[in-house]
């Protein structure tokens, strides 16, 4: 039995998921599809993602006049320029770097470190996920059991799945462990908003079903949860559905609804049965070039027998600001109440700058304040801590 | 990136000429033409122009402007639609509307519906159909004018780029205002 070590695992910076771009709605990509692998976005990139990266994405010193434009350089591929045969997409996440935590003890971090695989033969998709947790890679991990943490070095498959598209892509059927379709596909993995939903890209994939949807003005995603397999036993996992839909209103602005319901017959914290509900809106917004805004407001719900049922919420707003292509200033404000009896709600603020200073190559510096209310008359506790990374996305 | 988008950005252009009707009268203010592409897996490109140039031989009203004005927002797509329309073969497109179809143009009214011109885009020329509302007051009259066109039509290759492909229905929106 594994059950309570991963929950520790979940509250903590155990890693950060591979990069996932809500604000390139603002360069008119209101789909994930066209770049990533995962038709909802986040994780590996395709082919044509690559490409996006190097254009959109790198930082240049030296901008061609306008018709002398190059193509996308051989370092957008594979390892800085491995050609690979067009049906083999192979890449990389590993981040690492350290947690400061104000008046604590610098924390080194190896958040990540997986390799991705994809192949895709005609209609037909495959992709898998494999890599190695460091201390505490949760819900991720597959091998060796834990219960307790911290568990040394685990192999880590966050997704594996195979599916098969219909329409001219714009209808993928898939099964397998994957990502919960619920609300922006935000890399602050840790941020409430992630973390309170159970749908970060780092830790919270499920086995399931799932059917995606993507035109030029709506898509959405349905999947049906079959429940995590390496939470055991049984009784903890949860069965149910996520699901998101987001249309674009105009080519810069894009309104979404989420929802997310699953039932397990042990909640992992008070080990009754639990009904779990998450019903949210979110919006993305591209006013100018160089600037998005995205946000997102959930309800949160726990029915328990014979206890309260508890009425939460969660909020994100992010602001992200391009000063120039490749720097970042990225400024984000949540919130959050988990009905549990706490005077008011739980306030933070994210203040970041990410610099994508080189092909495959992101450096990014967090710095998280927090101010969390508690239960009863436990008086709130407030943290300040600082997010160093090295990025490298192969 | 998406080549084939660049492509039907000029088409779009084209359609929005629509406008063209008003004989001895120009461009008044900045007009915009904008043209939305989609692609497969979700894809959309938008691209727009500015610059658009008016000419009336009494005979027939010309729109046009010259594709490598187009920009869809991103350097590269925009250098792949001007390879794929062969721009610097045809460096324009233009609508060609007949001056007496557009005769019932007054001030103080608003003119609603379809109208019938020339398309004429990498050296092919096609009759289109375009929507148009046109209010003209104090001088001057407000169009807005929509079109939908097919890159395949005009002899334009939609090419794949790295598994993404543009779809070839292109539609084209052109809002100005013309002045004596």
């Amino acid at each position: 039995m594994r059950s309570f070590g991963w929950l520790a695992c979940i509250a903590m910076l155990c890693a950060t998921s591979a990069s996932a771009f809500p604000w390139m709605a603002k360069h008119g990509y209101q789909s994930c599809a066209a770049c990533h692998v995962d038709p909802s976005g986040g994780g590996q990139l395709s082919l044509y993602g690559r490409a996006q990266a190097d254009t959109l994405l790198r930082w240049k010193l030296d901008r061609p006049p306008p018709g002398q434009e190059q193509d996308v350089a051989k370092s957008a591929n594979f390892l800085w320029g491995l050609e690979l045969p067009e049906a083999l997409n192979l890449s990389g996440n590993l981040r690492g770097g350290a947690l400061i935590p104000l008046g604590g003890t610098v924390r080194p971090l190896v958040m990540a470190a997986d390799l991705y695989g994809t192949v895709k033969v005609d209609r037909f998709v495959i992709h898998g996920t494999t890599g190695l947790g460091i201390r505490n890679a949760g819900l991720g991990a597959i091998l060796p059991l834990c219960t307790a943490a911290p568990c040394g070095v685990q192999w880590v498959a966050r997704e594996f799945w195979a599916g098969a598209t219909f329409n001219d892509e714009a209808i993928m059927v898939r099964a397998g462990r994957m990502n919960l379709p619920f609300g922006l596909r935000n890399n602050e993995h840790t941020s409430w908003v992630r973390a309170l939903t159970l749908t970060d890209t780092n830790l919270g994939q499920q086995y399931g079903v799932s059917a995606t949807y993507n035109n030029d003005v709506l898509r959405g995603e349905v999947m049906g949860i079959a429940g995590n397999y390496s939470l055991g036993p049984d009784k903890y996992r949860e069965r149910g559905y996520s699901a998101f839909g987001e249309l674009g209103l105009r080519s810069n602005l894009f309104f979404g609804l989420s929802s997310l319901v699953t039932v397990a017959q042990a909640d992992l914290t008070n080990l009754k049965p639990v009904v779990r509900h998450a019903h949210g809106a979110m919006a993305r917004f591209g006013p100018t070039e160089k600037l998005a805004l995205m946000g997102e407001v959930d309800l949160l719900i726990w029915q328990q027998p014979s206890l309260l049922d508890r009425l939460g919420f969660v909020s994100w707003l992010q602001a992200d600001y391009e000063f120039i292509q490749g720097i970042h200033a990225v400024v984000s404000v949540e919130g959050m109440h988990l009905g549990d009896g706490a005077r008011g709600p739980s306030l933070g603020g994210w203040a970041a700058v990410a610099w994508y200073v080189l092909p495959h190559v992101e450096v990014r510096v967090d710095a998280i304040f927090r101010r969390q209310t508690h239960p009863g008359s436990e008086p709130a506790t407030a943290s300040a801590t600082l997010l160093a990374q090295l990025h490298l996305f192969l | 990136m998406n080549l084939a988008a660049l492509k039907r950005v000029g088409l779009a252009v084209v359609a929005c000429t629509a406008v063209s009707a008003f004989a001895g009268w120009s461009i008044k203010g900045e007009p915009s033409i904008t043209f939305t592409a989609s692609g497969n897996v979700g894809l959309k490109i938008e691209g727009s122009t500015t610059k658009v140039a008016v000419a009336d031989d009494g005979k027939n009203v010309v729109v046009s402007t010259q594709l490598k004005d187009l920009d869809t927002g991103i350097g590269l797509r925009n250098r792949h639609m001007a390879e794929d329309i062969e721009a610097e073969k045809y460096p324009e497109v233009s609508l060609s509307i007949a001056s007496d179809a557009l005769k019932g143009l007054e001030d103080g009214k608003t003119v609603e519906g379809d109208g019938k011109g020339t398309l004429t885009l990498h050296g092919k020329s096609k009759e289109v159909t375009f929507k148009h509302k046109t209010t003209c007051k104090a001088g001057s009259c407000e169009v807005d004018a929509t079109t939908a066109l097919n890159l395949k039509d005009f002899d334009i290759k939609v090419r794949s780029y790295m598994g993404v492909t543009v779809k070839p229905d292109v539609a084209i929106r052109a809002k100005f205002s013309l002045a004596k």
